[in-house]
């Protein structure tokens, strides 16, 4: 038989009363002293409980209403999770002046706790979950890199039929915030139309993604990144008769430009102008 | 293992209550932690919370710490915060919030007491 790291669960149901919040730290305790937690991820873990118990507490009933709280603590080697459930009105948006002295709740938590999320169930109540590292380098963990700020906005879409609405919408706001005349918002829609009119296999994992970007006056639209040959391919469907003929008159560039990701086609809208296709 | 949250004032220098939190403090303290702070301000006196001896403290205590905070400043009378950060839970609540620099939190009884000689005294 092979001998897991097997997880320790704590699960403790009470009445949503405030004197029972005592009740979770000292079996929160209990465990720390059992599973050898040791004191900084012990007091997040009790805080944590408090925090999350006391907003079932208050809000979780309607007010005099009883209830019935939750809290199970799972301790694993490194981590432990804790979920706190109520089975009251659910999350839902508070007046601040209904607020008393409960503003510092979520964010303490959100502060404290290695990860955290609030669910509402389909079966009524809320749940929050949250996981607080319990080994000695476990706050190392958190060494990903975030993404990088896009310069504007960057937008992908499954290709098929939404992705003409969405990429429509997207350039005719970008294109009103730079200032452009409706006759250009509406070009900078004709040319969203053809972008989304592409064939899903051009794009890589079928998706078409945009980044768009105000570039001096004009309006920079990067569309990609495609399989390999995608992006010219898009380019020569917009160019046939037709459809190919409105875009080559209605963007002031637009190229095929490659780097290590992969194929992207770079569309420039601007004041106007005969377009020039560039690098095809 | 101190888990009961009492509430005591002792009264300090004159003019001076302080009001001192033992134990954990949460939710089901909080009416006792807020007739004390009342009490000391109903006799306009300046108010030290000493949390020295504090195994534990949620965010409705800090609020109501918070709102004692503000009645004695807008009385013009002192107010101070004495924790010696030897309960972690304590002192990383405070770390956590910014509240340690807000307060302002001193690390001892006494020096809360000479921290009040700058402010409004009663």
């Amino acid at each position: 038989m092979i001998a897991e790291a097997a997880a320790t669960e704590l699960r403790l149901g009470f009445a949503a009363r405030p004197d029972n919040l005592a009740l979770v730290r000292q079996a929160l305790a209990g465990l720390a002293d059992g599973e050898g937690i040791s004191e900084i991820p012990l007091a997040d873990l009790k805080q944590i409980a408090t925090e999350a118990c006391m907003n079932a507490v208050v809000h979780g009933y309607p007010e005099g209403g009883e209830g019935r709280i939750d809290v199970t603590a799972v301790a694993s080697p490194g981590s432990v999770e804790l979920r706190v459930r109520d089975w009251g009105i659910g999350f839902r948006p508070r007046p601040a002046e209904a607020e008393h002295s409960l503003r510092l709740g979520l964010p303490l938590i959100a502060a404290i706790a290695d990860s955290f999320q609030i669910a509402s169930p389909a079966d009524g109540g809320t749940e929050l979950m949250a996981r607080v590292l319990t080994s000695e380098n476990g706050h190392s963990e958190h060494s990903s890199t975030p993404p990088a700020i896009p310069r504007e906005a960057e937008l992908a879409i499954s290709a098929g039929t939404s992705a003409k609405p969405v990429i429509a919408r997207v350039l005719a706001i970008a294109a009103s915030r730079a200032g452009f005349s409706l006759d250009r918002v509406s070009d900078g829609v004709l040319i969203g139309d053809a972008i989304a009119a592409g064939q899903a296999d051009d794009f890589d994992s079928r998706r078409v993604s945009i980044e768009i970007e105000e570039c001096g006056p004009n309006l920079c639209v990067r569309v990609g990144p495609f399989v390999a040959g995608g992006a010219s391919r898009l380019l020569h469907r917009m160019q046939v008769p037709g459809l190919g003929v409105s875009i080559a008159k209605l963007a002031d560039r637009f190229e095929v430009v490659s780097d290590d990701v992969g194929e992207f086609l770079a569309i420039e809208i601007g004041a106007g102008g005969v377009a020039r296709v560039a690098g095809s | 293992m101190d888990v009961v949250g009492d509430v005591r004032i002792e009264p300090a220098e004159e003019g001076v209550a302080v009001v001192v939190l033992t134990g954990e403090h949460d939710l089901g303290s909080l009416p006792r932690v807020r007739d004390a702070f009342d009490a000391v301000a109903g006799e306009g006196k300046s108010l030290i919370v000493d949390l020295c001896p504090t195994s534990f403290v949620d965010s409705s205590i800090l609020g109501a710490i918070l709102d004692a905070r503000r009645t004695a400043t807008d009385a013009a009378r002192g107010f101070a915060v004495a924790c010696d950060g030897s309960a972690e839970p304590v002192r990383r609540v405070l770390e956590v919030t910014g509240l340690g620099k807000e307060l302002p939190v001193l690390p001892s009884r006494e020096a809360a007491l000479a921290g009040l000689g700058g402010q409004g005294r009663a």
